[in-house]
């Protein structure tokens, strides 16, 4: 009994330094780093605040930040309108085929957005795009001249791309809270004379206000600290965003570290300020849910002439996220090179031989298969303890390990791929595996933590007590009572986890090494180096992966997995 | 079967007081039941036998074994306790048999004597039909013996009640009561009740606590604490009461107290001094109602405010002058508003308490 409770001591001890150096050290480091005079290489020993004043207050780095806050405004603006309505659409009204349009709508979310950038320029290239091919291809057949259409390489690609990808999670988001709603509220505008658009406007539109905010903003500050997209087409015509600048101040020769790091704590302030919105508009949403899972719904509304505007807008929303993205990148990734012409001889399996042959390809697929496990399990097991530690023998330990691990979930992962970079770049852990580990769990333990919170909380101490009662002890109320009953929403936050490690790019590409590869840091790779074919392919079985991973959550546990995202 | 002592018992969350200080003897056999409006800290001396809360201070025992101490606490699972929660908290990840056996099978005990033991506390609860049901296909009611079931299947030697009965409809309500009631007869397992109902704890109880603000207010048979309150406030939150203040206006044998300018009043009970600022109160049954005037003490001309028929009573608002009381007539007589009619209490009916102005 006393060693039991010595050890559970020593262990929570360990947990927290682990906590900390895993999700504050790097931080802190990102920080200080912003107050030393640069060399050529890195950092020398003197302090300055050169970097920092450059950053905070020259013209240059302030409009990287403008460009980066007016793309995410755009992008935002844009997700906001299409998720919301699609949202309504598929929640509120009696268009046909609603059930197979909310599996697929939310489909993107299982895309990495970057595959999805792989796919658009297969698709939207000026001379090589499928789309403008094919329709040249029809209009010389129809006997006149046509000028290309689409091009991805533009401002309005960029932003196309981001949005189509988060309008997929504004949908996410809007289509639960719209489910959570109690219907009576509803029924009773209608009681009181409103018609069903009126219901629509004056009740339910309304009460999602803070619900579609705080999703909102977690678009927003997702698509400002964004550096992937931005910057590989941008960097094409001149667009440069802080975060892209960040990269390259950290990346390409010569390395302007001090800057980098200065930058990162701006947008790591803008993250946090984000965050911190965005926590107290949740709290003014939860307020809104009254009664939830009745299970009871109201008639839909009748879509009437509204109907084909709405069929436009669902269909035209898959066909670009989902349909088209997919097949683009499916043929591209079977091609020799991009061609303004398409022929059979142009087709080859070559690159996907080469994946499943090549070396280093193969230490990618493998490092990918084992991070996303090991980070998912480490994830759901410490953000369980953590989680159930805090929620039924609070203290101020538990609280504060609460805190310092969901910390992590305002912080970019850019920022934290630099500090994780120069903390362990002097040690052997890097250039390993490792390195990513860390940077996974860091940034995605906040979920676990949040999600397994949530999970807690549903559940009735009642239920552990009675167990108790029965004559149970701790542990194996925790093994036979609580664990089983929390069995989906576990399963759910472990494959997430394994999601978000299979798609993380920002900190991966910072960190990689040639021993340490992963598939999202291949398309990257490829997709800088101009072989859109290969990343194609590269993106084609990393999507495949997630895939894989949903069918067989479903089949094995039974668990739908966008119902429990969603929550 | 079991005895258990409370001495001194007091319980801190943060710096909110539940249990002030309390301290009770239950006996062998006996079913207690623990009484008062939400906040008076009966959940927590619940909490506190079962071991599922710390005692900030004093000590409970069982048996004369101590289990809880500021330095002690004996786990719950070695308490050899049952409880029913106000929420039943069966687990609906298992059946109903498999809820039941859940303890059995953490004691070790073989199989083929598990299963006996299952039937027998199902069918002590009648569902032994509905053993390998799921628990998510039972009605409230069901799932409520189901918690029964698993509570007594261990033959603790003590049963603990956490408002077990405040989630079902008012019928159903009303027959476990009754049940529960035998089944603790039958069994002879000392129990300790939550309540904030007064019926039910009238209808189980051995002894009713009446608590208040972390204390007891009273201790007594459900008979003498409806008919002698020790206060005001037990006379309120135990059934129904007319509270009307006055002054003593003559002491002795029989107390006279001035109500209002046209109502002096008789009493048998209570030894007050003249001058002193009393309470007096009466309960509506005792309150006759009559259209015809009456020649005795306590007999007042007033008019009928408003009635409301029960069925098998009526509720009669009788204004005279300032003053309303109430008063419950059975059988009910149909009476108009604005009627006169002149209303009598039975000096011997009527409790006087020391006025204490009103917290």
């Amino acid at each position: 009994m006393r060693v039991d409770f010595k050890l559970s001591r020593i262990l929570w001890f360990v947990l927290i330094v682990a906590v900390l150096i895993i999700a504050v050290v790097p931080l802190i480091y990102t920080i200080d780093a912003a107050f030393y005079k640069e060399n050529k290489t890195g950092l020398s020993q003197i302090r300055s605040l050169v970097a920092f004043l450059n950053v905070f207050t020259s013209q240059e780095y302030l409009e990287f930040l403008w460009n980066a806050l007016y793309l995410a405004s755009i992008v935002t603006a844009i997700s906001v309108t299409l998720g919301v309505s699609l949202a309504l659409i598929l929640a509120r009204t009696d268009l046909p085929f609603r059930g197979i349009f909310d599996l697929l709508v939310i489909i993107p979310m299982f895309l990495s957005p970057f595959t999805g950038l792989i796919a658009w320029i297969a698709l939207g290239s000026v001379k090589t795009g499928f789309i403008n091919v094919t329709l040249i291809g029809i209009a010389e057949w129809l006997g006149f001249e046509l000028e290309p259409i689409v091009n991805i390489w533009t401002f309005s690609g960029i932003v196309w791309v981001m949005s189509l990808f988060f309008t997929s999670l504004m949908y996410l988001f809007t289509s639960s809270s719209l489910r959570s709603m109690d219907t009576s509220l509803e029924e009773s505008a209608r009681a009181s004379g409103a018609t069903p658009m009126q219901t629509l406007l004056h009740i339910t539109l309304p009460m999602q206000v803070p619900s579609i905010l705080s999703s909102a903003l977690l678009v927003f500050i997702f698509s400002a600290e964004m550096y992937t997209i931005p910057g590989l087409i941008g960097s094409t015509f001149g667009f440069t965003t802080l975060p892209w600048r960040i990269y390259q101040d950290s990346t390409a020769f010569p390395v302007h570290q001090a800057h980098a790091a200065a930058a990162a704590s701006m947008l790591l302030i803008i993250a946090m300020i984000g965050m911190l919105l965005q926590r107290w508009f949740t709290r003014l949403s939860t307020r809104y849910i009254t009664v939830s899972g009745k299970g009871f719904r109201s008639n839909p509304m009748n879509l009437g002439r509204w109907t084909i505007v709405s069929w436009v807008l669902v269909i035209g929303y898959i066909l670009s996220a989902v349909v088209l993205p997919i097949a683009g990148m499916l043929m591209s990734s079977l091609m020799k090179y991009s061609a303004p012409v398409i022929n059979m001889q142009i087709f080859t399996l070559t690159h996907y031989v080469q994946i499943f042959t090549l070396q280093n390809m193969l230490n990618a697929l493998w490092n990918t298969a084992w991070l996303a496990i090991v980070s998912g399990a480490v994830c759901v097991i410490l953000g369980f303890a953590i989680s159930y530690t805090d929620a039924r023998k609070p203290s101020k330990s538990s609280r504060f390990l609460a805190f310092t691990g969901s910390l992590p979930v305002a912080v970019p992962g850019l920022v934290y791929g630099l500090g994780l970079l120069w903390v362990y770049i002097q040690t052997p852990l890097y250039g390993t595996a490792w390195v990513l580990l860390l940077a996974y769990i860091a940034k995605f333990l906040p979920y676990g933590i949040m999600n397994s919170r949530s999970g807690i909380l549903q559940l009735h101490p009642e239920m552990e007590e009675s167990a108790r009662m029965s004559g149970a002890n701790n542990a194996q109320v925790l093994r036979l009572i609580t664990m089983p009953l929390m069995k989906t929403t576990l399963i759910a936050i472990l494959v997430f986890v394994m999601f978000q490690s299979i798609k993380e790019l920002s900190a991966s590409v910072l960190l990689y090494t040639q021993k340490s590869q992963v598939l999202s840091v291949l398309t990257w790779h490829y997709m800088d180096a101009g072989n859109y074919q290969f990343a194609a392919a590269v993106g084609v079985t990393q999507t495949v992966m997630m895939l894989l991973l949903v069918v067989i959550t479903r089949a094995v546990f039974r668990v739908k997995f966008e119902k429990a995202m969603g929550s | 079967m079991a005895h258990i002592s409370i001495k001194g018992l007091v319980k801190k969350y943060d710096q909110h007081r539940a249990v002030a200080d309390v301290s009770l003897e239950i006996a062998d056999g006996e079913f207690l039941v623990l009484l008062g409006p939400s906040g008076c800290g009966k959940t927590s001396i619940l909490r506190c036998i079962a071991g599922l809360e710390n005692v900030t201070s004093g000590e409970i025992s069982i048996d004369n074994k101590l289990v809880s101490s500021p330095q002690f606490s004996l786990p719950p699972e070695k308490r050899s306790i049952g409880m029913v929660f106000q929420s039943y908290a069966l687990w609906p990840h298992k059946t109903v048999e498999e809820n039941v056996s859940f303890g059995l099978e953490l004691k070790g005990i073989k199989a083929s004597q598990i299963k006996q033991k299952v039937d027998r506390a199902l069918s002590l609860v009648g569902l032994k039909e509905y053993a390998t049901r799921a628990i998510s296909q039972l009605s409230g009611g069901q799932q409520q013996r189901v918690a029964l079931a698993r509570a007594v299947v261990l033959e603790p030697r003590v049963l603990l009640f956490d408002e077990p009965l405040s989630n079902l409809d008012a019928k159903l309500r009303e027959h476990m009561r009754f049940e529960l009631r035998q089944l603790q007869k039958l069994l002879g397992i000392t129990t300790v009740y939550v309540t904030h109902d007064q019926q039910e704890a009238m209808v189980v109880a051995d002894r009713i606590v009446l608590l208040r603000e972390g204390l007891i207010e009273q201790i007594s048979t459900p008979v003498d604490i409806y008919e002698n309150p020790c206060s005001v406030f037990g006379a309120d939150f135990i059934g129904l009461a007319n509270i009307h203040s006055g002054q003593v206006t003559q002491s002795g044998e029989i107390t006279r107290v001035q109500l209002s300018d046209q109502i002096q009043i008789e009493c048998t009970h209570g030894q007050f001094g003249v001058g002193q600022s009393v309470d007096v109160m009466s309960r509506p049954e005792q309150v006759i109602v009559s259209t015809e005037p009456l020649q005795s003490p306590n007999v007042w001309q007033g008019q009928v405010s408003h009635t409301f028929f029960l069925g098998s009573v009526a509720d009669v608002y009788v204004n005279i002058g300032n003053l309303q009381i109430r008063s419950q007539m059975s059988p009910p007589k149909h009476l108009d508003n604005g009627q006169t009619v002149w209303i009598h209490i039975p000096p011997q009916a009527l409790r006087l308490y020391a006025h204490q102005t009103k917290i």
